[in-house]
Parts: C-alpha cells; structure tokens; sequence
C-alpha cells in the first residue's frame, strides 16, 4: 500500500470518530465541531465531551471566518500628533492555527464558496477572512436527515454536495465512508493519518480502504438521501422574473413583505450573509477598529447621516435581501446567495417562507 | 354558533372557534368595517401557522385557529392606517390595550376578536419531548393531545406537557377587551391563581446573588443581538432602540457580553409595568434566550407594590404615568 490509498474511498467506524478527532488535536490541529450553547448549536472548539453531530447547527458555520465581532487593528495616539497603527495581531495570525471544522453540513461549505466571492476574491482579497479560510480545513458529513425547510437540491447542492468541502464522510451503516475531495483534505490526511509500506502505526489504524460493497451502499445512500429534499422551489423561474429591468416596482412587494418583523433572524443566521459594520471603540487615545455584523433588515443599515433613509420601510428592506440574493450577487458573481439551508425558514418568528417568496414571482410575468 | 357551546369540546371547539373566526372576518371585511384582517393562517413547517393579511372577505377561509396561533398580532398594529381587524388571544389583547392605553393605537380604529384561549404550543419543549433531531413531518392538536409523526416514529404528546410556560400560569384566557368574542368563555382554560405565576421566581429569588447571575449570564451569552424579541414584543415600538443609538452611544460594537447584558437589562426595564407574559420575546428568539424569571420578577414587583396589572384596562393611566409621594420604593436596591 502506498500514499495513493489516500486517493481512493476510505472507510472508519462511526466509533472511531472519537480517536479521529483525538489524533487531529494530538497533530496541534485546532478542531472545531458542533457544540451546545444554551438551547442553540454552534461551531467552537471541541471540549472533553463525545462530538455529537446535530442535522444542523443553529448558528452558520460562517462565523469561522466572519465572526460577529472583530478586531480589524488597534490604534494609539498617546503621547504623539499621529496614531499609531497595529494590524500586526491579526495579519500574524493572531492564535490563528491550523484548524479543521468537523461535522459541517454540505449546505454550509457550499456557502463558503458563495462567500469567498466577497471576501477573497480576485479583487479584493480580505486578509482576515483569508487568513482564517486558508488554516482551516473542511471536513463535511452528508446530511443523512435533511429537515423540512430544507431546499438545497433547489439551490444546485444537494445533501452529497462536496462543493467547498475538503474531506467528505459519508455515513453509511456502521461506518463513514472518507474521502479527501481536495488536495488540502488528502493532505490532512496524509499528514495525520500516515500509510507507509510498513503499514500505519497501529492507534492510526482507524481508516481502512472501502470495499467495492461500501462503494456500492454509498451509491445507494446518495440516490437515496437526495429523495427527501424539496428540489422543487421555483428558484430559477423567480430569478428570470427579478432579473427583469421593472421587477423593482413589482406589485408583489407590497405584500410579501407584510408580516416581517424586521429582525435579524433570518440575516444573521444565514450561511451567505455577509454585511457589516465597521467603527472605533475608542478608550481615551487608544482604541480598535472593530468589524461586526451587521442586517440589511435593520432601519440603521441604510440611514444617511441627513437622516434620509433610502429604504425607510421594511418592504423595501426585504425586497434588498431576496433581489441581493436571488438577482444582484447573481450578476455580480455568477451564483445565487443561498444554499437552501432552511435557516432563514425555520427560524424565522413568522413564518415568512423565503421558498414561498420565490414561488410567488415564479410566474411569467411582472404585475 | 350554537354548537360551539356546551360540551361540544376538543377538536370541535378548535375547528368551532376557526368557523367563527373565518365568519367574522369575512362579514368585518364584507361590510367594510375594517381595511385589514389580521389573523392566522397554515404556516409551511408543521406546529407553524403565519400571520395573515386580509383585505378581501373571499379570503378568510384561509384563515385558521389551532394552538400553534402563537404569534401576538398585536404587534402589527401602530403600522396601519386604516381600521384593523385582529384576532386576540387573552395575553395578546393585554398588549393591544397597553398600545391603547399608551396612545399608539386608537380604540376606534382596531377592531377586537377575541379568543377564549386554551393555551398554545412551546415548540422548544416539543422538541424536548421528542428527542433532537426527530424530524416532524405532520402534527395534528386535538384538546388533550398532540400527535407527531416523522419518519419512524408516532407519537401523542399530552397536550399539557408542551404548553408554553407563560400559558401554565394564564390568569386571563380570555381577552379582557373585546368587540366579538368568538364561542364563550367556557371554552378557555382554567385561571391560574395569580401566585401559581410566581412560584418559580419566588424560588430562583433564593438564589445567592452569584447563582442568579450566572443563570442570566448563561442565557445572554448565547444572544446574537438579531433584536428579533424586541421586534415580536407589540410594546417595544419605540421608533428608535436606544441600542441603535449612535449618539450617544449605549451598546459598543464588540458583541461582548456586557453589551449584551446592556440590551436585555435595558429593555426588561422598558417593559416593566407593561409586559404581560404574552412569551413572544422568548418564541422569538433563535437562540434560546430566555429571561422570563426576569420579567415575571418584575411583573410580581409591580403587582405588590402597586396593586397594578399591566393592561387589563383602557381607562386610567399606564403605570409609569402615574406617581405619588406615598409610592413604595423598597424594591428598589
Ligand atoms: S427573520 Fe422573518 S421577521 Fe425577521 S427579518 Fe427575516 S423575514 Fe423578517
Ligand atoms: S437565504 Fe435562508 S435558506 Fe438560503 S442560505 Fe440563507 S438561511 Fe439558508
Ligand atoms: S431574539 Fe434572542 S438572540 Fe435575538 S436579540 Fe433577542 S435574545 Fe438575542
Ligand atoms: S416583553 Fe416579551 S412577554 Fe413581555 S409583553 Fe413583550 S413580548 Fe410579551
């Protein structure tokens, strides 16, 4: 057996994954699973507890890489006429280690993908972002119990969808079926987990090469996992009619909108979102430049310092979120800005069904 | 409406109370009595309706009733114009009158059905029951019982085991004020004995202070400042948060803890004397948060130290309007 073996389907028991992720950290690897806080789940650091894989975290994995506050630089301008300014901290990787998310659902590593768009792309490249993307590796687990808000087969993924993912497992049976879809994952994993010709040493003996059988129930699994799925929300039927020059002024407006609270719910929750606000907390002459999050939903987010507001109400702050996602990030960035996670759906206080919005302007004309 | 009466209970007395709604709606709308209808209508996830907007009497036959109605409409009201219809449960009208009482509603623009409520469902403590991950494909309620079924699983819940904490304690099921009230008031629940409500309180009040505070700091870490409690409770209409305040400013942008503590602190204050436990803050929220032991303290305070019941009247004067030389001060620290 040589290092190829790393190239082919491999095969670990679902009981390994504890010695997996022990490995990972023994190998000075940061791992970043789900875990609880309060009623909610989120991605952190794993602690002492078994990793327990939810069907999906409340909270977007996201916040991996734009968290919801920080530090952009600090300042001084104490004791001289010009500040002094320090990005040294965060551009030096400020603790930022090698990290690997475990349990990531295909939906929110698509998303990283969708996001790289603004934050690392060709143009403009966000250190910070950037920084935190390249450390971190993306270990994904299909989603074996997609929800009932769930339309990620709309939104071209799928509960198999390896897009933006680094190793995938793939549960089936007793086992995880492992393989490394990027040439970062099978370094990982030719770094952690070391096939030599001797064979790896025996506490590495958790992955196996998959048989022809695995390959086959894993085939199987696919075909079946993706049935469940609502793949059918109109969402390039809705993109056709909000791509039009009129659909702005669209009577439907007027009424989809209606029942928003105008939180942050469905925003902030969101794997694609990705606004934010910059300013200075300043304590006497020192201070940061902090970056957190921020809503198109919020009245703030477009206020004028003249205090005009081009979108003075919630119709016209939840038409910005659908056309930003489903027409202008299009056009800017040849992909929709959702991934069909189903958070936005589920969580929202209301009800308000962004599949139902799509449908309501999946019709052959503007009204 | 006769058969709505009596015994006809259970099931019957849901599906009753749905067919007076959806009748009243249609003859406000019909008549033109009102502009809008607010009122309930099927959600897209099970255990969710979603509030509706009527403005046609041929549509109120989409309008339903069930004890997933667990939206407070009344948080919809300051932004019409015109005459309202709106479906009010025993909590919620308590709000509408607050909004009344505090001049950010007319009482002649706002037409109020009421609902004798039998309480509604807290969807975290079906979920609870349940076990995480359980997926629920349909859910049925019927009087005592709520039938789940998933994939693999059929399960009947008591009814009663899934109640919203704030129902438990409902010590006026049915609305206080109203212009229809659909059926009778037979049809609600029990009234709670107003001590039930504060027994829970009595005993986290016995806390030491360390306890008591590591509880709420427990629960407001896990806030992610979305304001989504402050946008369901109909109360918090102040048409600028002072945590959006950017002169001077209140909150900072770290999304630190003590910020945190900060809003909710400040807008439990800015409710005292006015919240009713309608819980739509709590179902609200994303995250979990819950600080009703905080809200219920102070709904407790108020209730001792000034024999007052937030909005169970629209003579008078709201609370905080009101003050006199003799006023106990002793709950203050
Ligand atoms: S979560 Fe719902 S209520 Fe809140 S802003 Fe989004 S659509 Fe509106
Ligand atoms: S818009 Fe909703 S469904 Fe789409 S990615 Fe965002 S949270 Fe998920
Ligand atoms: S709804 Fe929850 S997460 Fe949002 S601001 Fe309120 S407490 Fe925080
Ligand atoms: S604070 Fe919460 S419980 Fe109190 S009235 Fe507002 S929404 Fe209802």
């Amino acid at each position: 057996m040589g290092e190829s073996s790393h190239r082919g389907l491999l095969k670990m028991a679902k009981t390994d994954l504890d010695v997996f992720v022990d490995t990972l950290t023994k190998s000075s690897y940061v791992v970043l699973a789900p875990i609880e806080e309060g009623e909610a789940t989120k991605f952190g650091v794993v602690g002492e507890e078994k990793i327990k894989i939810p069907r999906l975290t409340t909270r977007p994995l996201k916040e991996l890489f734009f968290p919801e506050d920080e530090s952009l630089l600090s300042f001084d301008s104490s004791g001289t006429q010009v500040a002094s300014i320090d990005m040294s901290g965060v551009l030096a990787g400020d603790g930022i280690s090698p990290r690997v998310a475990l349990g990531v659902r295909p939906c929110d590593a698509r998303a990283l993908v969708i996001l790289d768009n603004v934050f690392a792309s060709e143009d403009y490249r966000d250190p910070y972002y950037t920084l935190r993307r390249e450390q971190t590796t993306i270990i994904t687990f299909t989603c074996p119990l997609p929800g009932v808000a769930c339309f990620c087969t709309s939104t071209g993924g799928g509960p198999y969808d390896e897009t933006g993912s680094d190793v995938m497992f793939m549960e089936v049976a007793d086992s995880y079926l492992v393989k490394a879809v990027s040439e970062k994952g099978m370094g990982l994993l030719q770094e952690v987990f070391p096939l030599s010709e001797e064979g790896p040493p025996e506490h590495l003996c958790i992955l196996h090469e998959a048989d022809d059988e695995d390959i086959r129930a894993a085939v199987e699994a696919k075909a079946a996992g993706e049935l469940p799925v609502d793949a059918g929300v109109p969402v390039e039927a809705a993109m056709a009619i909000l791509g039009q020059v009129d659909a702005f002024g669209d009577s439907a407006w007027e009424e989809v909108y209606k029942k928003c609270l105008g939180c942050g719910v469905c925003t902030y929750l969101c794997p694609t979102c990705h606004c934010f606000d910059i300013g200075d907390e300043v304590t006497g002459a020192s201070g940061q430049r902090v970056r957190n999050w921020d809503s198109c939903m919020f009245p703030l987010f477009t206020l004028h310092a003249s205090g005009h507001n081009p979108r003075p109400s919630r119709k016209e702050r939840f038409r910005q979120r659908v056309m930003h996602k489903f027409n202008y990030f299009v056009e800017n960035n040849d992909c929709i800005a959702c991934v069909g996670c189903g958070r936005c759906v589920e969580n929202c206080p209301v009800n308000l069904d962004i599949r139902q919005v799509l449908t309501t302007f999946a019709r052959q004309e503007l009204t | 409406m006769d058969k709505m009466t009596g015994s006809a209970m259970g099931e019957d007395t849901i599906g009753a109370i749905q067919e007076g709604i959806r009748n009243i709606a249609a003859e406000m709308l019909e008549a033109g009595e009102v502009h809008v209808f607010i009122g309930y209508e099927e959600g897209t996830l099970p255990l969710r309706t979603t509030p509706a907007f009527l403005t046609r009497p041929e549509d109120a036959v989409r309008l339903v009733w069930g004890p997933s109605c667990e939206n407070n409409l009344a948080v919809y009201l300051p932004k019409f114009k015109g005459t309202v219809g709106v479906i009010v449960k025993g909590c919620d009208v308590r709000t509408l009158v607050n909004l009344i009482l505090e001049n950010q509603i007319s009482r002649d623009k706002v037409k109020i059905v009421g609902v004798p409520c039998r309480g509604i469902i807290d969807r975290d403590r079906v979920g609870k029951a349940l076990g995480i991950d359980r997926i629920i494909k349909k859910a049925k309620a019927t009087e005592h019982n709520l039938m789940l079924e998933g994939d693999g699983f059929d399960v009947k819940l008591e009814f009663q085991d899934v109640l919203a904490p704030s129902c438990e304690v409902c010590r006026y099921p049915v609305p206080v004020l109203c212009d229809v009230l659909i059926g009778d008031e037979s049809m609600a629940r029990d009234r709670k004995d107003p001590e039930a409500g504060y027994l829970e309180v009595e005993q986290f009040a016995k806390l030491r202070p360390d306890e008591r505070f590591s509880y709420f700091a427990q629960q407001i870490e896990g806030c992610i400042q979305c304001y989504a409690c402050r946008q369901a409770c109909p109360l918090c209409y102040c048409p600028e948060c002072f945590v959006d305040r950017q002169s001077p400013k209140w909150i900072s942008r770290w999304r630190g803890l003590s910020d945190k503590i900060l809003f909710h602190l400040g807008r439990v204050l800015h409710v005292a004397g006015r919240c009713v436990d309608c819980g739509a803050c709590r179902r609200a929220c994303p995250a979990g948060v819950d600080l009703r032991l905080l809200t219920k303290n102070m709904e407790k305070v108020v209730k001792e130290s000034f024999q007052y019941e937030s909005g169970l009247d629209i003579g008078g004067l709201p609370l905080l309007a009101t003050y006199e030389r003799e006023d106990p001060d002793d709950f203050i620290l």
